[in-house]
């Protein structure tokens, strides 16, 4: 439970036993502050300016008692005249109690602010609303609407794994946060990482972590994305590029709740929710033995899949007017209206990139189209040359490191100048990638 | 790539009071004043010990800081005081990073990080790791880097820090456009401008800016490109920002240089140095000396060219990073044997 606290700058020792008893009796802590101290800590309930025979000195203290305006400061004296009571408000008190008489009051009162703030804190861990968690994933189609309802009904079991399809770029790690979003575990961590972008002969220290010596370059011990994730949700992005060795791995971790650092004896204990995405057929994977079958069923509690933008009806307007606004907010420039040539273009587009590619596509055309408007002949770039430029041909008679160096070319080519993945695509090591790419320059 | 610092509140009993409140001022020739007042046996401290260190860190007194911090650190762990040996590490892996030391730096900084993850520190573990990512750039280990960089987005979003997370994703956007993976550079640098929008930083919101302009022209797309680093240029002027200036006049000498507009390439290159070298800031220095080496090639001026790229790679030769200066090297000796 949340700890609350109840602030007391005492200017006389009177009624010193009551403070105490009203804080044991409201299950709350006491703090005791100097007129010059603003409460910290624990969330305030309310600050007793406790006045006691120096009433008067109440008054002239009022105005520089520092507090949240959230937290109302309450005068507690001996003097029973209405007529102070009505000065004290009107300087800024939000009440005067005269004890003892008022001491029920007082408890009453007091009472009631440590109700409200308790259930402020239940709603807080508890996540904020549904409404306000899935509120990134624009969009009014029945597709998406009903992925949403099943998705809003999942969000608030937080140990129940969530498995993610979708096309690139139709929002799957945005899901995945909101869902965390929504989850009791929202105070927690949202650790999200892309599988695909790891190099194998990282991904089990990446996962697990890893002791110090446990390989030639662990200098020190390092926690993995596991424990990152301690207390909140781990998504896995393309968990289909998980090499098969470690997806025993991850399998034991989900159904034991523990890990095991690379290079360590001891496994530890780990709370942590798994909401996985693939935009590959696992069921596929699974048959074609890519991909553990167990393992998969594991994953595949609940599937959520988002729509690619193409089966999103009049969407893409929705989402083209929300990022024309936004992001002409961003430039300074004036925000645009969709014009009828834009709308028709935005329908004519199949976007195969989604959500992503439209968004792209709007800000270059608002970057490019006279201000205020969007011109559709700028939604795709007419490209230039590339750095780093393209393949080239190779020799005839060529020698076996040509060959070797024209396949690295193209595989580097072929993946965007990303070593890490033609690396992959070849089969070999990122340093062995550069070495050949060397023979190229030379 | 950038980094985040935080200060402490001092008491009012606390003898090293006008010192720490000098170095919150950012006055840090008056805090060493402050220190070299305060009596023997307080100079005996490692609290002593440790403010010294962060005030030669801020007068580039590097080699003094890194000295003093180790000096603390041995003293704050003779006393049991975990936090402190925690602050003096990653202080000393922080001067020796400046000074080039990258495997000293390296292991402060990892020791720092163990310590502020056994006391549950989010806000410095999210520091260590940022600082063991930059480590790892500079020594050419991507996807180490990128994994220090999500560890740090990761806490700095635990304790609430917006520009910790801008800062985070700059810095991952960064190596995925070096690595070549641009579409996760654009993707890292978009949240980076999300993440510095919300915490209102002028500085990381030009540098994510002129990311995303970079991946945007090694793409190919040089309108767009040329779109977004303007804006990046205009806030970083408009927030005073050098570094930020710098690095937009980086990229856009590139985007002219894509364009075949080679002289006003040149032109911006070079106001970029000049910035970066009034600064004094030795990594800016050495990207842009790169950036002039490239455009000279291309205009066919080798000698030139290879004096740019020397100076690059002496300029990154400081900062420990062998692998880029290596690469650096290899471009000059290439020139000089073509020519």
């Amino acid at each position: 439970m949340t700890t609350l606290s109840l602030a007391v700058i005492e200017l006389s020792d009177s009624f010193r036993s009551a403070w105490q008893d009203l804080a044991q009796e409201l299950d709350v802590q006491l703090a005791t502050l100097s007129p010059q101290q603003a409460p910290s800590g624990p969330e305030t309930i309310a600050v007793l300016l406790a006045a006691g025979g120096e009433e008067d000195r109440a008054l002239d203290l009022l105005a520089t008692v520092s507090r949240p305006d959230s937290v109302p400061l309450y005068i507690v004296g001996a003097q029973t005249s209405h007529r102070f009571a009505v000065e004290a408000v009107r300087r800024g008190a939000a009440d005067y109690f005269a004890l003892p008489g008022d001491l029920n009051l007082l408890r009453r009162t007091l009472s009631a602010r440590a109700e409200a703030g308790r259930q402020r804190s239940a709603s807080a861990a508890s996540g904020p609303a549904l409404d306000e968690a899935f509120s990134e994933l624009l969009g009014e189609s029945p597709a998406l609407a009903q992925m949403l309802e099943q998705a809003a009904r999942v969000a608030r079991h937080g140990a129940v794994t969530v498995l993610v399809q979708g096309e690139t770029g139709t929002g799957k790690e945005l899901l995945a946060r909101a869902l965390h979003t929504a989850s009791p575990r929202a105070a927690g961590p949202f650790v999200a990482v892309n599988c695909a972008a790891i190099p194998g002969e990282l991904m089990e220290s990446e996962l697990f972590g890893h002791e110090r010596g446990a390989f030639t370059d662990a200098h020190a011990s390092k926690p993995g994305l596991f424990e990152e994730a301690h207390g909140g949700t781990l998504f896995l992005d393309e968990v289909g590029h998980l090499p098969l060795r470690l997806q025993g791995k991850l399998l034991r971790a989900l159904e034991e709740h523990r890990i095991r650092r690379v290079g360590a004896t001891q496994s530890r204990d780990v709370d942590v929710r798994i909401i996985t995405a693939t935009h590959v057929n696992l069921v596929e994977a699974a048959q074609d033995g890519a991909f553990r079958e167990d393992l998969f069923y594991r994953l595949n509690v609940i599937t959520l899949t988002l729509p690619p933008l193409r089966d999103r009806g009049a969407d893409v307007e929705l989402l083209a007017e929300a990022f024309a606004a936004k992001l002409a907010e961003r430039y300074e420039l004036p925000t645009p209206k969709l014009s009828r040539d834009v709308r028709t273009a935005l329908h004519a587009h199949p976007w195969p990139g989604n959500v992503r590619e439209l968004r792209h596509a709007i800000e270059r055309a608002l970057l490019l189209s006279e201000p205020g408007s969007l011109d559709p002949a700028h939604f795709t770039p007419q490209r230039r040359a590339r750095q780093p430029s393209g393949t080239a041909s190779i020799p005839f008679p060529a020698t076996l490191d040509q060959v070797m160096a024209a396949a690295a070319r193209a595989a580097l080519a072929q993946h965007d100048g990303n070593k890490s993945a033609a690396a992959r695509q070849l089969g070999i090591s990122r340093a062995r990638l550069a070495r050949l790419l060397e023979l190229v320059e030379d | 790539m950038s980094s985040s610092n935080r200060t402490e509140t001092p008491m009012r009993d606390d003898p090293l009071r006008e010192a720490r409140l000098a170095v919150q001022a950012g006055q840090f020739r008056e805090a060493w004043n402050a220190l070299s007042e305060v009596a023997g046996s307080v100079r005996r401290t490692a609290e002593w010990s440790l403010l010294a260190a962060v005030t030669h860190f801020r007068l580039g007194e590097f080699a003094r800081c890194r000295a003093a911090a180790l000096q603390a650190r041995d003293g704050f762990r003779a006393q049991g005081d975990v936090d402190g040996e925690m602050r003096a590490e990653n202080t000393a892996g922080a001067g020796a990073f400046a000074l080039g030391y990258l495997a000293d730096a390296q292991q402060g900084f990892q020791r720092a990080l163990a310590l502020a993850h056994h006391l549950g520190d989010g806000f410095t573990t999210a520091r260590c790791a940022n600082n063991l990512g930059n480590v790892s750039y500079y020594l050419g280990d991507y996807p180490k880097a990128l994994s220090f960089y999500r560890l740090a987005t990761t806490s700095f979003e635990m304790v609430g820090s917006w520009k910790g997370r801008a800062e985070g994703w700059l810095n991952t956007a960064i190596v995925w456009n070096e690595d070549g993976n641009l579409e996760e550079s654009d993707d890292a640098a978009d949240r980076a401008i999300a993440a510095a929008e919300r915490a209102g930083d002028g500085r990381v919101l030009a540098q994510a800016l002129a990311a995303r302009a970079e991946t945007s022209v090694a793409l190919g797309d040089v309108d767009l490109a040329r779109a977004q680093v303007a804006r990046a240029l205009k806030i970083s002027r408009e927030v005073e920002d050098p570094l930020a200036e710098a690095d937009a006049l980086r990229i856009l000498s590139k985007v002219e240089h894509v364009n075949g507009e080679f002289g006003r390439a040149e032109e911006l290159a070079r106001q970029g140095l000049l910035i970066a070298q009034e600064i004094e800031h030795p990594w800016a220095e050495a990207e842009l000396q790169r950036e002039l080496g490239t455009v000279r090639t291309a205009r066919g001026r080798r000698t030139e060219a290879i004096a740019a790229f020397e100076a690059a790679a002496t300029a990154f030769e400081r900062l420990g990073a062998a692998s880029w200066a290596e690469s650096m090297r290899a471009k000059a000796t290439e020139l000089g044997n073509a020519s």
